[in-house]
């Protein structure tokens, strides 16, 4: 009978599956033997304690089913030889490093090594390293009796003369099981433990939040090292007192200090903690060796602001109800609970808190003195692990063990520095708040709340426009302003700002009072906006292509004195003088809208003196003054701009406007940037993302200093920038609207590899606080408040929203108020501020603020929809998507008619790209709503997620369904989402071994845990021979219905893999896809194209006996598909829709420089090594070069016929060169008519899911109409 | 992440108000900071944002309005 494993045992295996050998779950057991030592008796010894228990010499295996079962070796077939090794007598213990960090092989060899080493005669080291797969930390007792007992015999010639064990391992494994039952049935002790366990831990938040140096990742580096600490002997006093006070014991004590700990280092106020039970629960287990250790998860909740002592009750219940359901071990409950998954850390929890009582040693070695070296692997299993252990002097001991990836050595010395202050406090007053529990170290309040806040300065008395017209008064001849072409001088501006502010007078306009302002941007505009502060008002920018809805109920609320709204009113008969009124600086310069995290836009004032703060910093810091030449393109609905306008206005510089329709597009902005000679831009990332492709980027070459706000702005970005104008410095910039722009910043430097927002600038305070409101340490996470001259007035007519954001603040001036951002930021060790997150849902895309509650609530308001939840998504990295969910009322939801519902509503950043009709929102057991359920947009359909388009991938959900046990699996459906857990993702990876030849580890299921994803990367990396399908001249998209099918003709690569992704909007209808011969057994390529489309008409015809025929090609695939389509109708066939991606006639090709085959197989090489690695010797790389060089090549002889039908034509809109539409082009080879659409996208990229998704829009209505 | 304490909907509350009129929504639990009176005692998040709803009904600080009263008056 094959023996299956312990579920200890099995976790254990998992991970050396998953992980590779590795010396993580190694124990370590060493003594210094002096003395006279036998070493011979001491090998037998060691041979007779593994003859006694059956885990030492325990192998495990792995049946054909890829299930593993321990391997019990007969006591004759083992061999364990105890070497004896010579060190220097003063070698430190680090000699002993290579022995404990041993990797075992569990399949192969014994778990147990024994080693000695001899410093001296008289003196040797034991060093005992066994997995923990074959013991635990009860069963060191048992093994040094029993080896000491062994040796006394052996030295004496005798075999030791103990009673067998009554039991072994395998009949633990064994009655394990037989007691736990199966977990499937209910009334058995697993079901019921489970069910305890999946109450207790339900939604638990994963993972905790940690005060890390660095991020998680998926690496799985257990590289460790460990602190030491010690608690004073009176803190063990008053715990040991507050222990027996309160009927519990010291270990609940330290586990309840330690939650304080977690909660206090930013991990929230549900937070779990993992402590190891024995599990040795019956006598027979007690002299075993064998892992039965258990462990259990303590779930602390610490929201209400308990005291020490609540919370003590309340660990002190959890453990009790724990111990009452020990038995179901923890692997059990992982799988059953089966918790969001993911490389990068642990299931359930990610802190142990392991408490040891301390025992004295009961064996004796005769003749020689045995004393324990600590001897320590450097690996760690968890992100903190805590042992503490109070010895035979009643001190406590601690260790703190840690990943080196996650923390450096000092951070995690602070840790247990603070765990002492927590200990110290919550034992000298247990009845106090944990509010008032304080985790600072000596020195570090000062620290986060003045020293890095020491940014007072004196700015003087300013209002906004007074620097301006100063400097049109000392220099009317200097140019302020360059718009399409035209200048316009400081005295002009000037002039005409005066005349409006005239008018403005006349028209009511005064201090603190309102104009908005609705004008296309120009020259007319900054005169506006001018003419409105010189009258001494406020204006209230509304940006043109607002929504009318919108902008109706901004105006509305804001209730402006006066609207200025497309011309200028004439006002050329008034003074050109300046009308003198002066604001002070405490009145409103402006009011911008903004949407925040509760009760839609609201518009924020901010006076004089909090933006000429920002304004005159920036002047220093950016060093601006005359010879600056600006870019101003940020949209005035985004109060960047302000400091982009109003600085250099101030400095004597000048600003270069860039036009609406042109202030997105990167081609433009380089033009700009290089033609008008700019020194200084100010961008959003995903602004500058797209720029740093745009090629005439390289040529700005004046451009001197770039301001980077609004989103986080990433190192690999700045590299880019950096590589591509390396004189352009860049600032990281960081503020929310109600402090006036920008408040912290960070000069970049080349090389970073983190960005931080920064430090406050002048006259500003940023307080890191915890949910007490109290300062925490450098380094832990906590929302960031901020005060100082930035901080504005408040929110336009909302009192109550204002007086919940803008609160007092304990820490400045009496009275002083501070503003709550709702951000998540941290101090690094240089005294910068890293941005961590939003405490709310509300995001930014595009560096626009949006609140999806905003969203939702014009979702909800349309009659039909019910229910409506909005998210973003982020499906492909770096793509997120706005995307609305809702349920429907009484009828139907049209989502076309709800997307312009929403249209009418809402800002065009904030109109969800799409919304998916649901029958019901998805939503955990707390009845909250379940975000990861929500299914990818078009692919709702079919169960959640598509069908198999492949045989590799009917292949793999075959797979799927079968270790799963369920009868349909998608593509898209992940293999965790879906009842899978570790354990069946090892005989998934056995069982794709089996099917494909292809070793794919547990990681790689993880990491990828779709059966599309899986066979994407087996179709990638190694194609075995028996499977040609993906290569087949004619490749069939999807499975195919009664309907005409469409043709796709492969582009100049010769594949048509590409066009998979359209296939998802045409599921109604057969899609079949031609491809290159090239990569056919015999590798024949045509020798010309009419021959190519030859072939292709008949190998069409093979599979489509008669018409219509319905064909579409990108690109190259598009010259073809004409091509095709003229060659058809030629035959007499219909062809009533040739659909031509973003292609040229063949004329074209001639005029294109011919590229010889290695040149276009290192551009081959560049483009499909971004989506995986590629060998030199890459066969298929190889071939697809050369398909491509064949390809240009024929096309360069041939000439594009007339064909007689209309032709439906889709251009890129994004496409480098800018030379217009293509489609004219085709017009003297498309007899009919040429239908032009244009699609959002680059050349290379009409395949991506958004434009694919247009173009199949369109096709669908040609093919129903 | 912990609920913010300004957000807990089941928190209880004071309404602070400093020397410029302005109002700040303020938990319970905390001390109430230097320059800032309790304008109204114990409350629910409900009440007390009520409260400021009711009574804060002009934004500007107090010595701008009293400047602009003043310019306006000379």
């Amino acid at each position: 009978m094959m023996i299956p494993l312990s579920f200890a045992q099995r976790r254990l295996w998992f991970l050396q599956q998953m992980e590779g050998p590795s010396d993580t779950y190694n124990l370590v057991l060493s003594y210094r033997l002096t003395g006279v030592l036998d070493t011979a008796a001491l090998g037998d010894a060691v041979r007779d304690v593994v003859a006694r228990h059956e885990s030492l010499r325990t192998l495990f295996a792995e049946d054909d089913e890829g299930e593993p079962y321990q391997r019990i070796l007969r006591d004759a077939e083992v061999s364990l030889e105890v070497p004896v090794v010579e060190v220097d007598p003063d070698a430190a213990d680090t000699a002993f490093e290579e022995t404990i960090s041993y990797r075992f092989d569990l399949a192969t060899e014994l778990p147990v090594r024994v080693s000695v080493f001899r410093r001296a005669p008289q003196e040797h080291v034991l060093v005992i390293v066994l997995h923990h797969i074959t013991a635990d930390g009860g069963s060191l007792g048992p093994l040094m009796r029993d080896l000491a007992g062994a040796y006394a015999a052996r030295r004496e010639g005798r075999a030791p003369a103990w009673e067998p064990l009554p039991v072994q391992y395998k009949d633990y494994t064994l009655w394990q099981r037989e007691v736990l039952g199966d977990v499937g049935d209910p009334d058995s002790l697993a079901a019921t433990q489970v069910g305890y366990w999946r109450d207790e831990l339900a939604d638990v938040p994963q993972p905790l939040r940690l005060p890390v140096d660095r991020p998680r990742s998926t690496e799985t580096d257990h590289r460790g090292d460990m602190v030491e600490f010690s608690v004073e002997p009176e803190v063990v006093r008053g715990l040991d007192e507050l222990a027996a006070e309160r009927g519990s014991t010291a270990s609940m004590v330290v586990q309840s200090a330690l939650a304080v700990l977690l909660h206090k280092l930013g991990g929230g106020d549900d937070l779990t903690i993992g402590s190891p039970v024995a599990g040795r629960t019956d006598d027979s287990m007690t002299d075993m060796v064998g892992c039965f250790v258990n462990t259990w998860v303590l779930r602390a909740d610490l929201s209400g602001n308990p005291s020490f002592s609540e919370l003590l009750a309340q660990v002190r219940n959890k453990a009790l109800a724990a111990y009452e359901n020990q038995d179901v071990p923890f692997e059990l409950l992982v799988e059953s609970i089966n918790p969001d998954r993911s490389a990068g850390y642990q299931p359930l929890f990610q802190v142990m808190c392991e408490w040891m009582n301390y025992e004295k040693p009961d064996f004796v070695f005769p003749g020689l003195e045995a004393t324990l070296v600590q001897l320590t692997p450097a690996a760690a299993k968890f992100d903190l692990h805590f042992s503490i252990t109070k010895d035979a002097e009643q001190r406590i001991r601690g260790a703190l063990q840690y990943p080196t990836r996650l923390f450096d050595r000092t951070t995690v010395e602070d840790i247990t520095a603070r765990f002492a202050r927590v200990l110290e406090q919550v034992v000298a007053d247990p009845t106090a708040p944990l509010a008032t529990v304080d985790v600072l170290l000596p020195g570090e309040r000062e620290r986060v709340l003045r020293t890095v806040n020491d940014t007072a300065r004196e700015i003087g008395v300013h209002t906004m426009p007074e620097g301006f017209t100063a400097q049109a008064e000392r220099e009317p001849g200097r140019t302020a302003l360059v718009y399409d072409g035209r200048e316009t001088t400081y005295g002009e501006l000037n002039a005409r700002a005066n005349q409006l502010a005239h008018w403005l007078i006349e028209q009511g306009a005064a201090p603190d009072s309102l104009v908005a302002v609705r004008m296309r941007r120009s020259e007319e505009l900054v005169v506006a906006f001018l003419g409105v502060l010189k009258a001494g008002a406020a204006f209230l920018p509304v940006e043109t292509d607002l929504p009318e809805g919108r902008t109706a109920g901004m105006l509305d609320e804001a209730r402006p004195r006066l609207t200025l709204t497309g011309e200028l009113p004439d006002v050329s008969d008034r003074p050109t003088t300046d009308p003198g009124v002066r604001a002070a600086p405490d009145n409103a310069a402006y009011v911008i809208y903004t949407s925040g995290s509760t009760g839609g836009p609201k518009g924020v004032v901010v006076s004089h003196r909090s933006i000429m703060n920002r304004v005159l910093w920036g002047l220093a810091e950016y060093g601006t003054g005359t010879e600056t030449r600006a870019l101003w393109t940020s949209s005035v609905g985004f109060d960047m701009w302000l400091p982009e306008l109003f600085g250099p206005l101030h400095a004597g510089g000048t600003v270069v406007i860039a036009d609406a329709e042109g202030r997105k597009d990167p081609a433009y902005i380089a033009r700009l940037i290089r033609d008008e000679r700019v020194t200084d831009a100010n961008f959003v990332p995903s602004m500058l993302e797209v720029f740093v492709t745009e090629p005439a980027a390289a040529e700005c070459t004046g451009l001197r200093r770039m301001e980077v706000a609004g989103e986080a702005f990433s190192p690999t970005l700045a590299d880019q920038v950096t590589a591509l104008l390396p004189q352009c410095a860049m600032s990281n910039l960081y503020g929310p609207t109600e402090c006036t722009v920008e408040v912290t910043a960070w000069p970049y430097r080349p090389g970073a590899t983190s960005i931080p927002i920064g430090a406050p600038i002048w006259n500003t305070r940023a307080y890191v606080l915890d949910p007490d409101l109290r300062p925490v340490p450098a380094g832990v996470t906590g929302e960031l408040y901020l005060a100082g001259t930035g901080v504005s007035r408040g929110y336009l007519g909302r009192p109550a929203l204002t007086a919940e954001r803008f609160v007092a603040c304990p820490f400045g001036a009496a009275g002083e108020r501070m503003y709550r951002t709702g951000d998540i930021v941290r101090w690094n060790r240089d005294d910068q501020l890293e941005f961590v997150g939003r405490a709310d849902f509300q995001i930014k895309i595009r560096g626009f603020r949006i609140e999806p509650g905003d969203i939702e609530q014009v979702l909800l308001s349309h009659p039909d929809v019910a229910v409506a939840a909005v998210v973003v998504r982020e499906d492909q990295r770096n793509d997120k998507r706005l995307v609305g969910y809702v349920v429907p009322g009484d009828g139907e939801v049209d989502v076309t008619a709800l997307t312009e519902y929403a249209k009418e509503r809402l800002p065009e950043y904030m109109v969800p790209t799409a919304v998916v009709v649901l029958p019901e929102l998805p939503t955990m057991p707390s009845g909250k709503l379940d975000r990861r359920a929500l299914p990818e947009p078009g692919q709702e359909h079919a169960g959640g997620g598509r069908a198999p388009r492949h045989s590799y991938e009917r292949k793999m959900c075959a797979l799927f369904e079968e270790v799963l046990g369920l009868a349909y699996v998608s593509i898209d459906d992940n293999f965790f989402d879906i009842g899978g857990h570790s354990l069946l993702a090892t005989r998934l990876s056995s069982r794709i071994r089996g099917e494909f030849d292809v070793d794919v580890p547990i990681r790689t299921i993880i990491r990828h845990p779709t059966a599309g994803e899986l066979a994407a990367l087996l179709l990638s990396n190694s194609v075995p021979d028996d499977f040609a399908d993906p290569f087949a001249g004619v490749l069939s998209l999807n499975g195919g219905t009664d309907k005409q099918p469409l043709w796709f003709v492969h582009p100049g690569s010769g594949v048509s893999w590409p066009y998979f992704s359209f296939v998802p909007y045409l599921k109604d209808r057969p899609v079949y896809a031609l491809q290159s011969r090239g990569y056919g057994e015999d590798g024949s390529l045509p020798e010309t194209v009419e021959e190519m489309v030859e072939d292709y008409v008949t190998q069409i015809l093979e599979v489509q006996r008669e018409g219509p025929f319905h064909i579409l090609g990108w690109s190259y695939g598009g010259t073809v598909a004409h091509a095709v389509a003229d060659a058809l109708d030629r035959r007499g066939h219909q062809v009533p829709l040739l659909v031509m991606l973003d292609c040229v006639p063949a004329s074209f090709f001639a005029e294109m420089e011919e590229h010889d085959q290695s040149s276009v197989r290192a551009v081959v090489e560049g483009f499909l090594g971004r989506f995986f690695r590629i060998g030199a010797d890459d066969r298929f790389v190889d071939t697809m070069a050369k398909v491509v060089a064949h390809h240009t090549t024929i096309m360069r002889k041939y000439v594009s016929p007339e064909f007689r039908g209309d032709a439906v034509f889709f251009d890129s809109a994004l496409r480098e060169e800018e030379e217009g539409s293509w489609a004219p082009l085709w017009e003297p080879h498309v007899r009919g008519v040429v239908e032009e659409h244009s699609v959002q996208a680059t050349h290379h990229d009409m395949h991506m899911p958004a434009p694919a998704a247009h173009i199949c829009g369109v096709i669908r209505d040609k093919l129903d109409a | 992440m912990s609920t913010n304490p300004f957000d807990d909907e089941t928190g209880r509350f004071h309404v602070l108000v400093n020397d410029e009129e302005q109002f700040s929504l303020w938990p319970a639990f905390a001390e109430v900071p230097a320059g800032w009176r309790v304008a109204l005692g114990e409350a629910t998040r409900q009440q007390a944002l009520a409260y400021v709803e009711e009574n804060w009904t002009d934004l500007r600080p107090r010595s701008l309005r009293v400047t602009l009263a003043a310019d306006l008056a000379s």
